[in-house]
């Protein structure tokens, strides 16, 4: 379930993997694992801001749209470099499809950093409205 | 209040589209685990499990001291040694200096076996047959050399020139040297034969007695002998790969039965084509196919490190390792050994520690696949190695002309065929890569 996930989601992107013998590791290790760390980074770099810094710690000077954007920044750069490293280790040559593939992972970086703040910020009491209102 | 509304309804949408994200991706990740669910049923059915030993509780060595065999042991030759003496002699002290052995025995052949001890042996084999004695036939001593000890190695040292007493039963050794074997093959014994040639300087005694009964002053060009190894397979090969390693030119081999060799299909090196590996652990045995519309190539590493030395040699392989698959055009472009393919471009920048459980690479090449699916057969036959033909004479009477070659050889090794029952249709091994359309 979670790798067809996975496989789904960033050949939405991606074409199949190139060469062709990297599939399997590509479809049933790198995807899903990339993947769940992309989710968990988000959610992560999302509770980080709203809750940590927003609603725990008394500081009222980080709320900004652009400090918001700062961790979406952060977030799809730490996703590349791991998605990177992921690959490295797992002995997958560095060719142009990895390279579009880390782009892909922090681009979904980006998505899942701002459906999580949608859906969570309005329990972050300093937060709430960050990075608009509407 | 106003505000709720809106913000609910902004939820509901999120929740809902993660729900048909999660929904679409469900269904390709099914077919895939049903198919590698059944990934290497097949190599299963030909394992034969060897029984593994370590050691040799006893090892009977037979060497044939009749006139025949003056010629390899000469008492007065005018300079320097044999080609058989500097083989045997140090063959010999490998027996008697090795760990693997328990108890060791030796044997002169007379008109039967007569036991000596080592040093007596190793000074015939050194300084020459002092006492020719009268020959028995090749049958009657491969008989008495396997009723004495079936459960050790007996090894039988003879130039294997078969001549009875009845001059007519040559053409009979196929017959005699079944029925003798046939007792062996029964108390579940192999044999490997190892050959060799020889200087010779003495007296030759031609099987075939038409024209002289003897030709003097022996031989302008070498004569073979042959070393036999007879006893339990596990115990052959334990002691083939220890004592006799590669001390013979040529070899041949019966009543081995081969435990099938390690292989999988190495999909990161020199890769072509669209295709995968398929099965998820450990070894790659079944290979998916994306798409031909370009040739696809693969290379499959083998491990041949357990099998007789003669079965491994690149030109065995080169004729007898046949890849063969209903409904492709497969065809193998080359085999490699371990050691060529680490040099090859492609190859030799990666990191090479994946390739060292294998001895030899097979690359090949397919440009159809008229079926969903197909099984790849990687057969090596057991075919009677050519030096057996090249060594054969109908007549060796006139030696000095013929060379190298013992008489009537092929009917000997056809009796020991017959006897094991090997042939042109046994196999060596026959293991299976199943390749699939990606669906």
């Amino acid at each position: 379930m979670l790798p067809g996930f996975f496989k789904f989601i960033y050949e939405l992107f991606l074409s199949s993997p190139q060469p062709p013998q990297t599939r399997p590791i590509f479809w049933n290790e790198i995807f899903p694992t990339v993947g769940l760390v992309n989710i968990a980074l988000s959610l992560l770099f999302m509770a980080i801001f709203y809750y940590l810094i927003n609603h725990i710690l008394p500081i009222a000077f980080f709320k900004k749209a652009g400090h918001w954007a700062i961790f979406l920044f952060l977030n799809a750069a730490l996703n590349f470099w791991f998605a990177l490293q992921y690959c490295d280790g797992k002995e997958v040559e560095q060719n142009s499809y990895v390279w579009s593939f880390c782009t892909v992972n922090a681009i979904y970086a980006a998505i899942f950093y701002i459906l999580f703040s949608f859906l969570f910020r309005r329990w972050s009491r300093g937060a709430s409205t960050t990075p608009f209102k509407f | 209040m106003a505000n709720t509304t809106p913000y609910v309804f902004r939820k509901l949408t999120a929740v809902f589209l993660l729900l048909l994200v999660f929904t679409f991706s469900c269904s390709p990740d099914k077919k895939q685990k049903e198919n590698t669910s059944r990934t290497t049923a097949s190599p299963e059915k030909n394992k034969v499990a060897p029984v593994a030993t370590n050691n040799i509780n006893q090892v009977n060595v037979y060497l044939e001291v009749s006139g025949s065999m003056k010629g390899f042991m000469p008492t007065n030759k005018a300079n320097g040694i044999t080609g058989f003496q500097k083989i045997i002699d140090p063959f010999l002290a490998t027996i008697q200096q090795s760990n693997t052995i328990q108890r060791k025995s030796y044997f002169e052949v007379r008109e039967k076996p007569y036991a000596i001890d080592y040093e007596k042996l190793a000074q015939t084999v050194r300084y020459g047959i002092q006492q020719s004695a009268s020959s028995t036939t090749i049958p009657a001593i491969l008989d008495s050399v396997i009723s004495k000890n079936p459960d050790g190695v007996n090894i039988l040292i003879s130039d294997f020139i078969y001549s009875p007493e009845n001059g007519r039963a040559v053409s009979f050794v196929g017959t005699d040297i079944y029925r003798v074997l046939s007792k062996a093959r029964q108390q579940g014994q192999a044999i490997s034969v190892f050959a060799s040639t020889s200087d010779f300087d003495g007296t030759f005694y031609p099987a075939i007695k038409t024209g002289r009964r003897t030709v003097e002053k022996c031989c302008e060009t070498p004569v073979p002998y042959y070393v036999w190894v007879i006893g339990k397979p596990e115990m052959v090969s334990l002691f083939n790969r220890e004592v006799v390693r590669n001390a013979f030119a040529e070899e041949a081999h019966a009543g081995f039965s081969f435990e099938a060799p390690a292989y999988s299909v190495l999909d990161k090196y020199l890769p072509v084509g669209s295709w995968y590996c398929a099965s998820r652990s450990g070894n790659c045995q079944e290979v998916a196919i994306s798409d031909l519309g370009s040739p696809a190539e693969m290379v499959v590493g083998i491990n041949l490190g357990n099998l007789p030395a003669a079965f491994a040699s690149e030109t065995y392989l080169k004729q007898n390792l046949k890849v063969e698959a209903p409904n492709t055009d497969i065809k193998v472009t080359n085999i490699y050994p371990a050691a060529q393919f680490r040099t090859l471009k492609g190859v030799a920048e990666k990191n090479t520690d994946p390739l060292k459980p294998y001895t030899h690479f097979v690359r090949i090449k397919l440009t159809k696949l008229n079926a969903p699916q197909t099984e790849v057969h990687f057969t090596l036959a057991n075919q009677r190695p050519a030096w057996v033909q090249q060594w054969t004479t109908t007549d060796d009477s006139q030696i000095n002309q013929e060379g190298a070659k013992t008489f009537n050889l092929s009917g000997i090794m056809d009796g020991v065929e017959r006897a094991f029952g090997t042939g042109a249709n046994a196999n060596i091994f026959d293991v299976v890569v199943t390749l699939r359309k990606e669906k």
